[in-house]
């Protein structure tokens, strides 16, 4: 009876990262599911967010006590 | 002050103790940006474990151990510091632009994700984290502060709202900024490393 809607990359990604945070509604993850078949950018995108949020949890205060790598100035500051 | 505790092996202990100060620091550092706050909590840690040495099982590395107490110290503090600094309101017009360059005009990726190589083996994981903290950094204070709330310090999200005083839809709009900020840098320094 629910009909899955097509949505775009943008509100995908902001589903994505809702469902990150707390329990999708089941329409929105019918949209979301329906948008995965046709987008592997987006499926790649959560599986990003996935590896962020394993890295960050399991992260050990000794891990992160080496110099950060110097980074380029890519941005001006905001 | 003798105690059958300060035997040889808890001296061992409290030396490998000592030597987390650094790593603790960092990581306080990393959540809190404020080196004071960061000392205070990485001091209340280490008397934590110097004066229950015997509380560490030896389950999980004394690093991980010792984390998980900071964790705790610095979750505290947040909510403490949540409820005399509220985060300011959203009005952030050129996040909003530059969320938006990010796609088409039917609302598809402008650059696709690219595949990250998997971090494997210790040294990738190493440059992984040491690069993704790069990156954290780079995070303005508010959208850092959620959402290391939320990611490091797994903490429910509708607490985090609440203790920071915003709408469950505010604090949805900070993570998204913050999750896509960081994709973004780190697509930029990991995703294309060679």
């Amino acid at each position: 009876m629910r009909t899955a809607r097509q949505i775009g990359c943008d509100e995908a990604t902001r589903l994505i990262s809702a469902g990150l945070d707390r329990e999708l509604s089941g329409p929105a993850r019918a949209n979301l599911r329906l948008h995965y078949l046709a987008c592997s950018a987006c499926r790649r995108f959560e599986q990003q967010m996935l590896l962020l949020r394993r890295a960050l949890r399991g992260m050990d205060a000794g891990e992160i006590d080496a110099p950060a790598p110097p980074t380029p100035p890519d941005e001006p500051p905001r | 002050m003798d105690s059958p505790r300060y035997d040889r092996a808890a001296m061992a202990t409290e030396t490998d103790i000592h030597a987390l100060r650094t790593p603790l620091l960092r990581y306080a550092q990393m959540q809190l940006r404020d080196s004071h706050l960061a000392e205070d909590v990485v001091s209340e840690t280490l008397l934590a474990l110097l004066e229950k040495p015997d509380a560490f099982a030896g389950t999980s590395s004394l690093r991980t151990y010792a984390t998980g107490i900071l964790k705790h110290k610095i979750i505290d503090l947040l909510r403490r510091k949540g409820r005399e600094q509220p985060i300011a309101p959203l009005e952030d017009q050129s996040v909003d632009d530059a969320l938006d360059a990010l796609w088409d005009d039917e609302g598809h990726w402008r650059d696709r994700p690219h595949k990250w190589p998997t971090p494997d083996g210790a040294l990738q994981q190493r440059q992984f984290l040491s690069q993704l903290q790069a990156c954290v950094d780079k995070l303005p204070d508010r959208l850092a502060r959620v959402f290391l709330m939320r990611e490091t310090l797994d903490l429910d999200t509708d607490d985090i709202c609440r203790d920071l005083g915003i709408t469950a839809n505010h604090c949805g709009v900070l993570m998204y900024r913050a999750r896509m900020q960081l994709r973004e840098c780190l697509e930029r320094h990991w995703g294309r490393a060679p």
